[in-house]
């Protein structure tokens, strides 16, 4: 009768390939409510866009409506800082009444038990959150905002004390990597799921400041043997690719290459990103191709995007369609679009990780051969 | 009867899902339905009798009161009730 399926138990995209095989349609979205923000991060993206008016309600209902009759089902609200919009509690059941599971993302200074009550009576997906310092000093150094570590940590009380489900973010930069540990330890500590971003992106209009204060790829690297946790999952993949449990290139990227195309991943195909003024993008990070939602309608803005992403094809010269290293890279063709202007120049920095990697977990294959 | 109005029922490609909208004690995950658990949804939107239910489900796939098949249907909202996406009374 009813196959249950548990999301926590497989990934959503999993259900979505499995389901809904071969149909191009907005399954998952992503929603920049707004690009303004209570805080002031120094590695922000999204800065460029704050002076714009952000989309209305009424355009955020609009749009909603076609996207839930073209099969969406799994969304997350994004900013700038969603709870600085006055109608958030509209907006979040508006679409959760619509039958659509939704993902926050938020600093979460600005939560309050209101919010609470909502999320109790109807739940979120998880509230994703990024501690930006293990110390008010280096948090602050990164927000920019004195007093926003006080209200992080009353909001991480708010949200542990009433089991609202919960991940936390570190983006890992020169300014907090001391701390990287400690701050592996507070997530365990908090029991919740904890993910270390080692790589910092480029601004929505290009702007490579953020880029300026990463790690090095070997600061990285470091980090992905000393941490256990890292560890053991490269030497999973060492055992799976030993085994011949995994493929040595994914098979959807090895398909999406073999066919000559530029984007391997599923931008436009299965996704749409909604930016604050009211624009359509493959992703989040593909601001440097969009479709004015108030010039034409969604369907004239899909079919774009099928052609500027889901159909583009790479030029002889990309060097990443026939890298035996992709399986330890989180390459992204709109990273490289927005820090070189260029779709098929690779960042350096992910070629040097993913190397460093790929040696790792081929030492690993040599000593599990070895019976070591 | 009555269904639970803490999801509502998508059909999505032709796919039904029952998607979670309010915290309940039946799922907080979408449930993938078959074809004949959606027309039961739908039936029960419309009748809260149970009898109604099964009648009107009997007319849509051209099956028998009485018969084995409309046992099965019956089953099928016990099954329904106990998972507590269909409820008792109204």
């Amino acid at each position: 009768m009813a196959e249950s399926y548990c999301m926590h138990a497989r990934p959503i995209n999993d259900f979505i390939d499995e389901t809904f095989e071969g149909i191009r349609a907005p399954f998952t979205a992503g929603f920049e409510l707004t690009a303004k923000c209570n805080l002031n991060c120094i590695h922000c993206y999204a800065k460029p866009g704050r002076s714009h008016a952000d989309m209305g309600t009424e355009e955020f209902k609009r749009i909603v409506d076609v996207l839930v009759e073209r099969g969406l089902i799994d969304a997350y609200f994004t900013g700038g800082e969603i709870f600085t919009r006055t109608d958030f509690e509209e907006l979040f059941l508006y679409i959760k009444r619509k039958g659509v599971l939704i993902s926050l993302l938020s600093n979460i200074t600005l939560l309050s038990e209101e919010h609470i009550r909502l999320f109790k009576e109807y739940p979120v997906e998880i509230i994703s959150t990024t501690m930006y310092g293990y110390t008010e000093e280096a948090y602050e150094r990164v927000t920019g905002v004195k007093g926003s570590y006080a209200k992080f940590m009353r909001a991480l009380d708010l949200l542990k004390e009433s089991q609202i489900p919960f991940e936390l973010k570190y983006v890992a930069m020169k300014q907090n990597y001391d701390e990287i540990y400690k701050m592996r330890e507070f997530g365990k500590q908090l029991g919740v799921p904890m993910v270390i971003i080692l790589d910092v992106h480029p601004m929505s209009d290009g702007s490579t400041e953020p880029m300026s204060f990463r790690l090095t790829p070997q600061e990285a690297f470091e980090f992905d043997v000393k941490d256990e946790g890292r560890c053991n999952f490269w030497k999973d993949v060492a055992k799976d690719l030993l085994c011949g449990e995994m493929e040595t290139i994914p098979q959807k990227t090895a398909e999406r290459f073999r066919n000559g195309y530029l984007y391997p991943c599923s931008i436009a195909n299965q996704h749409v990103f909604i930016t604050s003024d009211y624009k359509m993008q493959g992703c989040v990070r593909a601001s440097y191709r969009q479709f004015d939602l108030r010039k034409g309608t969604f369907d004239e803005g899909w079919e774009y995007l099928q052609r500027e992403f889901v159909d583009k094809k790479s030029s002889g010269r990309y060097p990443c369609n026939t890298c035996q290293n992709i399986r330890f890279c989180e390459h992204c063709v709109a990273n490289f679009k927005l820090a070189y202007d260029d779709e098929e120049q690779p960042d350096s920095f992910f070629c040097e990780v993913a190397a460093m990697r790929k040696k790792f977990v081929d030492q690993e294959i040599a000593r599990l051969l070895q019976g070591k | 009867m009555q269904i639970n109005d803490a999801f509502v029922l998508r059909n999505i490609y032709g796919k039904y899902i029952l998607m979670p909208v309010c915290n309940n004690s039946a799922s907080n995950d979408p449930i993938l339905f078959n074809e004949v658990a959606a027309s039961i949804w739908n039936k029960a939107s419309i009748y809260n009798q149970r009898e109604k239910v099964l009648k009107e489900i009997g007319i849509l796939y051209g099956i028998e009161q009485g018969t084995a098949e409309m046992l099965s249907v019956d089953n099928f909202i016990s099954q329904m009730l106990d998972m507590g996406l269909l409820l008792e009374g109204r």
